[in-house]
Order: structure tokens, then sequence, then C-alpha cells
């Protein structure tokens, strides 16, 4: 066993000058807790000065936190996503762009979408797009609360409805671009 | 390493450190015997009682409820009591004062700063100002059931060990702060809401969540902290929208959004 103290203090320290605490009341210990309250609003700590030897061990992050554990690793796989569909709304708007510039430029945005870049793009940009749609889905839940009585409607409820309104949705957009009003 | 399905000898890696006389924490290695029914904090107990008494953790009743026995057992915030050796068979097991908190020695962390964040959400009842409540201050099952799940946290601070955010950003307010300001916010005998959301509502308040999740995870209470969060976040979005349709809640005069 190597973790026995060897230097720590066990006599008397000079610099403490107080009173001896009284015995019979808690009035010394009163005393105690006023002088800890006046040094923390002095901004000097409770337990700071002569009363202890504090010295806190501040621990920094390593700059590889988010590889740490599955759910660091889960949070930055979704906050990345981002990033990858940034870069897609991008090149879309590079495409409305080009269609407000001639035919020229838009063969030259439709020629650039066979790159393979841009294909690796638009594939992992499906990726990203599913993982946002299923831990939305996943996590939905934990903000609608619908409380019955004394429980509340079960999560799968809350994804069911919300899996309508995208459905809902798709289906209008689709009649919609289809030229169902047309 | 000797063990069996009844138990064993584990290593134990205890992060050690002293204030007077070390700059930095270092890991110091236990033989500790275990059997089924031995708890982490057992094993902290042994190695107090049987091989150094200089050893430094804070504990009380064995039971899940007080909160102070949380640690990192191999990376991961868990409180010391609900955990057993046969877990982390054959070992090693490794375990470290909870992460994000200032050390004082060895397993035990600086409380203070979480306890600052708790009292500024003023986790207590307030009364009706218009009006003296019913005798007993009653409600019913429905509306306990409301924020119910929030009052079982024990202070016990896994959450905030858990959380990247309150790593990175030191005065998020944290989860078990807001998880504590959403429970009384939903309780039907308290009006304190007013005085909690400006609180909230801050650069350092809520918004530092990025939803990780980490925290109810951590969770030994099952409190979901995370959700906690999302409801305030949700809850002084409204608050905020509102403003725009019926300023200062309705209240001609009123400052400071209606606060009084």
């Amino acid at each position: 066993m190597t973790g026995a103290p060897t230097s720590s203090p066990t006599g008397p320290r000079p610099e403490d000058t107080r009173p001896a605490p009284a015995r019979t009341l808690d009035v010394g210990r009163l005393a105690q807790a006023d002088r800890v309250a006046r040094r923390r609003e002095e901004g000097t700590g409770a337990g700071d000065g002569t009363v202890s030897q504090r010295n806190p061990y501040r621990p920094t992050m390593k700059r590889t936190w988010f590889l740490a554990t599955k759910e660091y690793r889960a949070y930055f796989l979704r906050e990345g996503a981002a990033v990858v569909v940034g870069l897609f709304v991008l090149n879309l708007m590079l495409g409305m762009v080009s269609i407000a510039a001639g035919l020229d430029s838009w063969t030259w945005w439709v020629d650039l979408q066979r790159n393979p870049f841009v294909l690796v793009l638009n594939v992992l940009a499906l990726a990203a797009a599913v993982l946002h749609t299923v831990s939305w889905d996943q996590l939905t839940p934990s903000i609608i609360k619908v409380q019955r009585g004394t429980r509340f409607l079960a999560d799968g409820w809350i994804i069911a409805q919300q899996v309508l309104l995208l459905v809902i949705f798709a289906a209008v957009m689709v009649a919609w671009l289809g030229g169902a009003w047309s | 390493m000797a063990h069996s399905e009844a138990g064993g000898v584990m290593t134990v890696e205890v992060q050690r450190y002293r204030p007077d006389v070390d700059d930095t924490p270092r890991l110091v290695s236990y033989e500790v015997p275990w059997t089924q029914d031995t708890s982490v904090l057992d094993a902290l107990n042994y190695i107090k009682d049987e091989l150094d008494s200089s050893i430094t953790f804070r504990w009380s009743c064995r039971m899940a409820i007080c909160g102070s026995c949380g640690f990192m057992l191999n990376g991961e915030p868990k409180l010391g009591c609900e955990q057993f050796l046969r877990t982390y068979a054959p070992g090693p097991l490794r375990i470290e004062p909870l992460a994000n908190h200032a050390v004082e020695r060895d397993l035990v962390v600086d409380l203070e700063p979480f306890m600052t964040k708790l009292a500024a959400v003023e986790p207590y009842l307030h009364p009706d100002p218009t009006g003296t409540p019913e005798p007993g201050n009653l409600q019913t099952p429905e509306q306990m059931t409301r924020y119910g799940q929030f009052a079982a946290c024990i202070n016990c601070m896994l959450c905030y060990a858990a959380c990247p955010q309150v790593g990175l950003a030191t005065d998020f307010l944290g989860p078990a702060a807001i998880t504590a300001a959403v429970r009384y916010n939903k309780d039907s005998r308290d009006f304190g809401n007013a005085q909690r959301l400006p609180l909230l509502d801050q650069e350092d308040g809520l918004w530092p969540c990025t939803f990780v999740g980490a925290c109810s995870t951590a969770c030994p209470k099952g409190v979901d902290p995370a959700a906690a969060i999302q409801q305030a976040k949700f809850a002084a979005t409204m608050d905020w929208a509102t403003e725009f349709v019926m300023p200062h809640h309705g209240a001609p005069g009123a400052k400071d959004g209606g606060h009084a």
C-alpha cells in the first residue's frame, strides 16, 4: 500500500489563533459558521484561510471527450450530421441560383451532380436526414407529455403521431408536386 | 486474479489525492475480497477499515436514497451503494471522484457550486400571493402526477458528472437544479414560476443544454432530467412568444415581464 500520507500536518497549526471552542454550548460552532459565511461573502470561499488547507484539484476535460461514451458519440454524430445537411442545402441553393442564371449554368449544375463527391454528399445527406428523423422521434416523447389521470400517454403513441404527421405531409407534398391540384 | 461465481479477490483502483501533498491525483490499487453481495461502497469501507484508513469518501445511507456516495466507476457515474463488485468481475474496477467537479481529497468533491445552483432556483413552495391555501394545502393524485417523477431527485450529482456541458460551461445551471425548478413549477400548490423563469431563461440557465441525454441515463432514480430541461425550454419559449401577444401577461405597468 502506497497511499499513506507521510507529511500531513498533525500538530497544532502555528497560524491558528482562534480561541478554544466553547465546550458547553454551540456558540463556538455558530461563530465558526459566521466566519465561514463572512468569508464566502468576501469571496475567499468557505474553508479557506486558517481553518483548513484546501487545495482542490480541478480536472480538465480531454479534447477527445466526445469519444468517451456511447452517448457522447451518438450526440456528436447527431451534431456532425448537421454539417452534411448544411452542405447539401448549399448545393441545393447553388442549383436554384443556376436556374435563375440561365440554361448554361443550369446544365453545368446538373453535370455537377454527377461528380462522385456530390453523389457521396447526397448519400451522406440522406443518411443524416434519416438519423435526424429517427432521433427526433426518439426524443420527442420526453418533451410532449399527455397526461391521462395519474398516467402519461405511452411513448409509442407520441411517436406514432409524429410518424402519422410525417406520412400525411409527405403524401400532400407528393400529390402537390405530382400536379393533383393543377 | 482469483474469482469464481461466488466471489473472489478483485483489484480495485482508487483515485487518491491529498491536497496538502499532491499536485495531481494518482491511482492506487487495493486487493479487495468480494462475494455476491459486496457493493462498491462495501469495498471502499473494507479498504478504509482493513488496508488504508486515510482513504476519504462520502457515504451515509447504503440504500440509494441519501445521494452521498456518487463515484465514477470505470468512467461511469454511479452510486457506490447501488453497484456490486460482481458486475465488474473479474476486475479491475476503477473508482474515481465524480467528473466535472473540483476534487477536495481522494473521492470527495466540492459540493458548493452545485448547492449554490440548487438554492438559486428556489426549490420550495411559493404560496399563492393572493390568498391563504386551504388547510392542508391539498392536491389530487392527478396534480401530483404532473411533477411526481421529477420529485424523486436525491441530489446525488451523478447527472452533473455525466453532462459534458457542465464540464465545458461550468456556470451552466445543470440538470438537477433545472429539474428541481421544473418540479416546483409543475406543482399545483406553487406560485413561484415567475421568480424562477428569469433564472432559467438566461445564457447560463437552461440554454447550455444540448440534449446529450447522458443525465437521464446516469440518474439512479429514474428522474429523467433531460426531459425536464426540454420541457422547461418549451415553457420558456412559450413565455417569450406570449410576450408578443400579451405583454407582461396582461398586467398593466408590471415590470420584468410581469414577474412581480
